[in-house]
């Protein structure tokens, strides 16, 4: 459960921060405008870091995220659907789903590589993405 | 060594007003961290819209600190001591 915390607050965190930037580069008067469009409904404030809600989050972003157009990313992702179902039996007591990995010490280590990975590819990802949009480096 | 910590203009909890947008107050529910240009403290804010309210995360820049409502008094009955209880009831 922490460690999909951990994966979902930094991806919220460079949801705000890439917004914030965004909003601080229009007049003063429509920032705020801004700012409630990326803020509004956002999948993960309440959502699981799936790799859907990932994607239409930052899809407000004007990108279509792909985390799988990378290779290395299939097996993250894949990792992190693993990660997510295990969160979800432990939030909420569920019962174990049939076929699911077993919940042990190398799953968690997998399962964290794949959130490193994950994070990685992402950060780059919208890196590239703003300064293009924004013409400079956006941070 | 004790370290100085960093002044922290609102905190969790404070009502504030939003620069710019004149009737839009709001309480501060979450302090995001520095993830504004520059490092800037961003804060999310819940707007009381009805009938659903609206979070917004905004800059410390774009915040002003509203004064705490008044509390009401206490009652004056309050002060007088508690009947004691008998046993047996």
């Amino acid at each position: 459960m922490l460690l999909s915390a951990h994966f979902q607050g930094f991806c919220r965190d460079l949801c705000t921060e890439a917004a914030q930037l965004i909003a601080s580069r229009v007049r003063p008067t429509l920032r705020l405008l801004i700012q409630q469009q990326f803020t509004a409904h956002r999948k993960l404030d309440h959502g699981n870091p799936t790799h859907d809600h990932l994607k239409e989050d930052f899809k407000r972003f004007g990108l279509a995220l792909d985390l799988a157009a990378d290779p290395a990313n299939v097996p993250r992702l894949q990792a992190l659907t693993a990660l997510n179902r295990w969160r979800n039996v432990a939030a909420h007591h569920g019962t174990i789903p049939a076929g699911a990995p077993p919940l042990d010490l190398p799953s968690l280590r997998t399962w964290w590589n794949a959130c490193d990975g994950l994070a990685t590819s992402l950060d780059a990802i919208l890196y590239n993405h703003l300064r293009r949009v924004l013409r400079r480096a956006p941070w | 060594m004790a370290t100085k910590k960093a002044s922290r203009p609102f905190q969790v909890g404070d009502r504030v007003k939003i620069l710019g947008f004149v009737g839009w107050r709001g309480r501060i529910v979450e302090e995001r961290g520095r993830l504004g240009p520059g490092g800037m403290l961003v804060y999310r804010v819940r707007i009381p819209h009805k009938p659903k309210p609206t979070y917004i995360e905004l800059c410390e820049d774009q915040l002003v600190a509203l004064p705490a409502p008044c509390k009401v008094p206490p009652s004056p009955v309050a002060d007088r001591p508690a009947p004691s209880k008998q046993e047996g009831e």
